[in-house]
Formats: C-alpha cells, sequence, structure tokens
C-alpha cells in the first residue's frame, strides 16, 4: 500500500482502531512507507480494551507486545500470532445465516490489520496468514463447526511445529557439519537459528570462537552475547564499526535472514548488507540460516522501496551516554530528519550459501524452491 | 638549554586525539621553533647542531604518542626545513665564494681568509648535502651532519675576528631563515581548513547528496563553504558510533540551514545508492596512499566502491605521513575502552575468571581507528589541491627529507 498517496491514507486512518499521529521531519525518501507513530500509541490501546468487542483479546494482547518491542524477531513474531489465532479459533462460533469459513476469513482479516497497525507485518507472519486462509477456505461445508475448528487448531499446529521446529532442527544438523575446531564465526545481532546452531555445535564439544557484531539502536547482540556466555561459549563483542578491525581473525559469518526473496536477496536486520559485504571483501564464506516458510516470491533491488521505519527517538538518544545529547529538541528544527531504518537488502553475491530445512542450497536456488515446492505444497 | 623541559609535557596526555590533528601540529611546530631559536649553534655545522637538537626533542614527542602521526610529520618537516636552509644557503654561498674570487675591494684580505677558510668547508657541506642517498651514504657510520670535515679549524685560528663575525653571521642566517620557514609552515597549518574549503565548489554542484561519517572539522568548513556559494544539497550523516560524533556533526549542519539526515552506521549500505558522493576527514595520509581514519570509514570505503560512488578524503597537509603502513589495523590503531561498548556493571557476571583457563569468556574490542586502502579512495584534497593516491608519495619527496624517516639521534663521537 502507497502511503504516500494521500486519499488511500484518509480512508485507512478512518477505518483503523489505532488513531495514528501526525508524523514528524519525514524523509522524503521514504516518503512511501508507513512513517513510526507508535510511541504515542500504547496508552491509548490499553485504555481502549474493553471497547475493542471486536478484538479477541489474545489478539489484542499480542498486538500490545508487538507495540511495545517485547516480542521481536521473525519466528517469535509469528508463533505468537498463530498461537493467538488458535485461541481465537477455539473461542469463535459462527454467527447464523453465515458459513464459517467466509465468515472466520473476515475475522482473521480484520485481525491483520490490527496487528499491522500495531506493527508492520514481517515476511514469515505474511505467509502464515496465507497458509491460514487457504486451510480455512479448503474446509468442506460439510464439516460440523467443532470439527472444523478442530481442523484448523491442528493445521496450525502441524504448521509452527514441521516449519518452524523442526526446521530449526534441521538447519542446525546441516550448519554445524560447517562447523570445524579452531573455527572463529563471526554473528550479527541476534538471530534464533544461529543462536540454536552455536549452542548445539557447542554441546557436541567443537572449539570455537564466536564474534558477536552488534549496532545501534537495538543493540540485540547483547541478549545473544548474555545466553551463549551463560552456556560457556568464549566470546568477542564489537560495534559494527569494527569489522574491518575484527575480520582479519574470522572464519565463517553466519548471518540470521527475515526472509529471502525470490532474486536471492537476503532482507534481514539493517546491517547485516554491511557485514556480508566486508565478509566477501575478506574472502569468507557467508551462510545465511533461514526457514523455507520464510521464503517469498518477491523481488527487490535496493533496501529503499519496501523497508519498515522504526523510532526516530531511539536515534538521537544514547541510552547510558548522557552527554550525548546534542540533538535534543530535534523535532522542531526542520532540517533535521532522523532515520531508522528496521530492515536492509542484501545482494545475493555476498551470500555463499542458505541453509535452510530443505538442505543447503546456492542464493539462486530460491526460486526454484518457492516455484518447485508451490504454493500449496510449501506449507504442507 | 635543557633539551628536557618540561615544556612539550602537556602532549602526552589523552584529550581529543582524533580531531585534534590540526592543533598537535601547531603545538609540535611552535615547541620546535622554540627549540631551534634557543639552541646555541656551533661556528661550524650549524644545521647538524640544530637537527640533532631537534631529533632529540622529537624522538620523546614521537615516543610519547606513537599513534599521532602529526607530531612525526611536523618534526620531519622541521628536519626538512633545516637541511633545506642549509642547502640554499650553501649554494648562495658557493655562488659568492665564485663572486669574490673576481671581485676586487678593500676588503681582501677578509676576503680572502674567508674564501681559502670557508673553501674546503663549503664543498664538503655541498657534496654532502648535494649527494643523493645511495647506499655508501646510508651504510656510513657517520652521520651527514659529521661529514663536514674539521679542515676549517686548520686556517680558523689564524684568522682573526672578521671571520668569527662572520660565521656568526652566517649561523644566525641559517636560524633566521629556518625560523622564518617554521613560521610558515604554523601559517600553513592554521590556515589548511581554509584553503581546503576553497575548492569545495569545484566538486559540489546542484541537488547533490552526500555521505559522511563522524565530525570532521575540515569536512564542516567544506560544505559550509559550498553553500555560501549558494549549491544545494543534502546531507547523510552516519553517527560514528561509539564516540557518536556525527551527532555534533548534524548538529552544527542544521544550525547553518543545511537539509540533513542523521543515520546509524549499520544502514550505510542501504543509503548509498541513493548518494552522489562521499566526503570523509582523515587522520593520517599514508605515503601509499592508505588513509587512517575513524573507526567504520573502511566499511564506507566498501560500500562506495561497490556502489560506484566517489569516496573523496580531506586532508591538510600535515596529515601527510612519510611512512609507509605495516599492519596498520594493529600497529597505527588504538584500541578504547570496552565500557563504551558494554556497561561494566551489566555484564559484570559474564566476567568470570574462575572458569577454565582462568580468562574470562567475554573480550570486548573497541578499536579507535580504521585503514583504508588507496585503492578504495579516489581523491585526496589537501591545501595543494586535489591529488590521486598514488600521487602521494610524490607529495613526500616535497615535504621531507630521506635521512628523516627514522627519528633517531644516532650517538656520534665528534658532536
Amino acid at each position: 500500500m502507497q502511503y504516500d498517496d494521500k486519499s488511500r491514507v484518509q480512508k485507512l486512518k478512518k477505518r483503523s482502531v489505532v488513531k495514528p499521529t501526525e508524523a514528524r521531519n519525514r524523509v522524503e525518501l521514504f516518503r512511501h512507507l508507513p512513517q513510526y507513530e507508535h510511541g504515542t500509541q500504547l496508552p491509548v490501546l490499553q485504555s481502549k480494551f474493553f471497547q475493542l468487542d471486536t478484538l479477541h483479546p489474545a489478539v489484542y494482547k499480542v498486538g500490545l507486545q508487538y507495540l511495545s518491542g517485547d516480542i521481536c524477531g521473525g519466528n517469535a513474531r509469528c508463533i505468537a500470532m498463530l498461537q493467538a489465532f488458535q485461541e481465537a479459533i477455539r473461542d469463535y462460533s459462527t454467527p447464523p445465516a453465515k458459513t464459517l469459513s467466509r465468515d472466520l476469513t473476515a475475522k482473521i482479516s480484520s485481525y491483520v490489520s490490527f496487528l499491522i497497525d500495531c506493527r508492520p507485518l514481517s515476511v514469515s507472519m505474511g505467509n502464515a496468514i496465507r497458509f491460514l486462509k487457504s486451510q480455512i477456505a479448503k474446509i468442506p461445508i460439510s464439516l460440523s463447526e467443532s470439527e472444523a475448528k478442530a481442523t484448523l487448531h491442528s493445521d496450525i499446529e502441524r504448521f509452527i511445529n514441521e516449519k518452524i521446529i523442526l526446521a530449526d532442527r534441521v538447519i542446525v544438523k546441516h550448519a554445524v557439519t560447517k562447523i570445524r575446531d579452531g573455527d572463529v564465526l563471526l554473528t550479527y545481532g541476534s538471530s534464533s537459528a544461529v543462536e540454536m546452531i552455536l549452542q548445539h555445535a557447542h554441546e557436541l564439544g567443537k572449539q570455537f570462537r564466536v564474534v558477536i557484531v552488534d549496532s545501534r539502536p537495538k543493540h540485540e547482540g547483547k541478549l545473544l552475547l548474555r545466553r551463549l556466555v551463560r552456556k560457556g561459549l568464549s566470546c568477542t563483542y564489537t560495534h559494527i564499526n569494527a569489522i574491518s578491525y575484527i575480520m582479519h581473525e574470522v572464519t565463517r559469518v553466519f548471518l540470521g535472514a527475515s526472509s529471502v526473496l525470490s532474486n536471492g536477496t537476503v532482507y534481514s536486520r539493517v546491517g547485516t548488507a554491511c557485514v556480508a559485504m566486508v565478509a566477501y571483501g575478506f574472502h569468507i564464506p557467508v551462510l545465511v540460516c533461514c526457514e523455507a516458510y520464510k521464503f517469498h516470491e518477491r523481488v527487490q533491488l535496493d533496501s529503499i522501496c519496501s523497508n519498515e521505519l522504526g523510532d526516530p527517538d531511539s536515534i538521537s538518544k544514547v541510552p547510558g551516554r548522557e552527554d550525548i545529547n546534542h540533538l535534543d529538541g530535534w523535532d522542531k528544527s526542520e532540517n533535521l530528519q532522523l532515520l531508522n531504518l528496521i530492515y536492509d537488502a542484501t545482494p545475493s553475491d555476498y551470500v555463499s550459501l542458505i541453509i535452510t530445512d530443505y538442505g543447503m542450497i546456492p542464493p539462486t536456488s530460491v526460486p526454484v524452491i518457492v516455484r518447485e515446492y508451490g504454493r500449496g505444497q510449501l506449507w504442507i | 638549554m635543557n633539551t628536557d623541559d618540561s615544556s612539550w609535557w602537556p602532549m602526552g596526555d589523552g584529550g581529543d586525539k582524533i580531531e585534534g590533528s590540526q592543533a598537535t601540529a601547531r603545538q609540535t611546530a611552535e615547541l620546535l621553533r622554540s627549540v631551534i631559536s634557543q639552541q646555541r649553534v656551533p661556528y661550524t655545522n650549524q644545521a647538524g647542531a640544530l637537527i640533532d637538537a631537534v631529533k632529540a626533542i622529537g624522538e620523546q614527542l614521537i615516543a610519547a604518542n606513537p599513534v599521532e602521526l602529526a607530531v612525526g610529520n611536523i618534526v620531519r618537516r622541521v628536519l626538512h626545513i633545516i637541511r633545506e636552509e642549509d642547502l640554499s644557503l650553501t649554494t648562495a654561498a658557493i655562488g659568492g665564494l665564485n663572486l669574490s674570487a673576481v671581485s676586487d675591494d678593500e676588503n681582501d684580505d677578509d676576503r680572502d681568509g674567508d674564501s681559502t677558510l670557508s673553501a674546503a668547508a663549503v664543498a664538503a657541506a655541498a657534496r654532502s648535502t648535494l649527494r643523493p642517498p645511495s647506499l655508501q651514504t646510508l651504510l656510513e657510520d657517520t652521520p651527514v651532519s659529521a661529514a663536514v670535515p674539521q679542515t676549517s679549524s686548520s686556517g680558523g685560528d689564524s684568522e682573526g675576528k672578521s671571520k668569527s663575525a662572520d660565521k656568526s653571521s652566517r649561523s644566525r642566517k641559517l636560524k633566521h631563515d629556518v625560523i622564518e620557514a617554521v613560521n610558515e609552515l604554523i601559517q600553513d597549518i592554521v590556515t589548511c581548513h581554509e584553503q581546503i574549503a576553497e575548492q569545495a565548489v569545484e566538486h559540489i554542484h546542484q541537488n547533490e547528496v552526500i555521505l559522511t561519517l563522524g565530525s570532521s572539522r575540515t569536512v564542516l568548513e567544506f560544505l559550509f563553504a559550498a553553500k555560501e556559494k549558494k549549491r544545494s544539497f543534502r546531507v547523510f550523516v552516519a553517527e560514528g558510533a561509539p564516540r557518536y560524533q556525527g551527532h555534533l556533526l548534524a548538529k552544527e549542519l542544521v544550525a547553518r540551514g543545511l537539509q540533513t539526515t542523521l543515520i546509524t552506521d549499520s544502514a550505510v549500505f542501504a543509503m548509498i545508492s541513493r548518494v552522489n558522493m562521499v566526503i570523509v576527514g582523515a587522520h593520517a595520509v599514508m605515503a601509499n596512499g592508505g588513509v587512517i581514519a575513524p573507526v567504520g570509514m573502511n566499511l564506507v570505503a566498501l560500500a562506495a566502491q561497490k556502489h560506484a560512488v566517489p569516496f573523496v578524503v580531506l586532508a591538510g597537509s600535515h596529515k601527510l605521513c612519510p611512512l609507509y603502513p605495516h599492519n596498520p589495523e594493529v600497529l597505527l590503531n588504538e584500541l578504547r575502552s570496552p565500557s563504551e561498548l558494554l556497561d561494566f556493571g551489566e555484564f559484570s557476571d559474564c566476567m568470570d575468571f574462575g572458569s577454565g583457563s582462568g580468562s574470562p569468556l567475554l573480550h570486548v574490542v573497541n578499536p579507535a581507528f580504521d585503514y583504508v586502502p588507496p585503492k578504495l579512495v579516489s581523491l585526496f584534497i589537501t591545501d595543494a589541491g586535489g591529488h590521486n593516491p598514488s600521487y602521494m608519495y610524490r607529495l613526500i619527496a616535497d615535504y621531507y627529507s630521506a635521512d628523516d624517516l627514522v627519528v633517531q639521534r644516532r650517538a656520534t663521537a665528534g658532536n
């Protein structure tokens, strides 16, 4: 949806539960994306809880968790959303004179637009929603309501189990074969798949070191660092500007992804492209770990056409460094814009290998998987 | 004069080392100027005495802060100035020698004495300074300054006060010339920003998008100069963690009315496809054209190369260093405190020395500088104009002498 088209934005504002405030100091290049206005929404939403009778409380809770940033990461968000939908479906009852499939689909769509208002969907969530809707559409009319609900429940359960949990185990199994004794592995930010790989390799007794590269403003690497050190892995922590310094020691780079697109581009946390580029310059293999359900048939060339904008205030303030306050009152100045990108697109030439539950494939094989295993079959 | 005088101690302390190259260079030059003016020079071999004095102080200055290359640069510049002034005086003396041999005036005996006295000395000095460095001179044990033979002493005692007056006037002339040249050097250092900023109009046209990282006063003046000349452009500033100097630069640019967008360092690759030019400052420029810059610059340079965006480095001539970088990431780098990245209190439970080999599992790396190889740099803009990276070695021959690459006072017998 084009957010620079005024008439459409007006229509959206009327329909939405969350009333967006006027965006300040928009970066021109990103006018087509929804501007970040969510900082003010949390108290409003909390007060509206009892008025939102169209919304199931589980979905409402998940939406609030997205808004505040408590749940983040593609897999976590997808699982939380699907479990909320499971509860919603369990509590659902078909109104008279309506078919289950159409009404339920409409309800799910309304839940989804609420979640989008809280935070734009990730690709993993989008694919999961398409799966759910296709399953709902396939329910035969003859099935009774409780049977239909039970079928949907078990479908969602199966999706989570096969596409996420078991897929992660297969990825870990493949990836640990790529880790040798004496390796120095670099990872960026915090990816659930990469964390599992490192923990499993350590349990198998392989001797290796980990370098965790982190960046502003989210500092996700700190959480990963704490969990790995607790498990007993030897870790080095640095920030993204220092990767040219640390890359001399590194033997392999493991990265996570939010999605892999059909032209081989890896769509992932901002900064991944920088890490991949420097690793490529040093001739170090870059391995991307991504479950197959996150693949998408879309193509993208750069990070600007499609992205997500985050909170600009988290850039102007540096937590823990009170002396860095040069930009207080930045929104009053019309010449200054702060840009907080969430994602970026890594070109496929920087990626050596993608490890998925279908095996270890080069980036050029992603459209093959999307096509061969088909949209219907990808999620069964 | 006490060569260990403590006036140079302030340079050894902390302070803002990265952005302070200009201030450091200027203070070094002023200090060396006072050293020269207070140095007593002998009647013969004045240049050698000055060179030794400057080397003695210079060695200590460089050892105090090896990473601040501007100090060593200025020491070598001053040594080069001394040698050059000495050379020009001796060539003038040779020229004067030829003239006096045919001239005919009443100060005959003085002139004769002067000529006989100085002929041997002047010829020897000319030989030693004019002779290009060859393997023989490099392997000679005696320094060049002592190569001037002491033959002058043979004729010296018999002459009168006029000789000593001439010699002292010549030595005063050398010191005077050297101090004048050092003053010019200080002036160059102080005005380097203006001279670089004058070239801004040639490089920035209309509707440009410029990317920079961190904060550099040279870049600031450069962009202001372009704004003065009514060029319209926008600036993306990468904040430059963990010092966040980019915030300062953004604030200054906005105060002057420039459209500025502040981005995080991780977004550099994402944004660089929409950028026309990258303009950055440098901490030091090495002899091969490589750049020592604040950390994160190599990332920007690689991204610029991938997207064919020109990478322009602004550097005053006091930043040009005659050394070739060998393993610069380690040897010309400085590791800063980890507390800038991780809060000690928050992560104190990970610093457990009691596990396994007795060393903690957590290491934090916080380098201050980055090395950008010359192939990633499109253009250097210095106060002497714009240059290719492959040309920088040639500028070194203008500013430095080959004898001064290692600033070390050699212990000599005859000094």
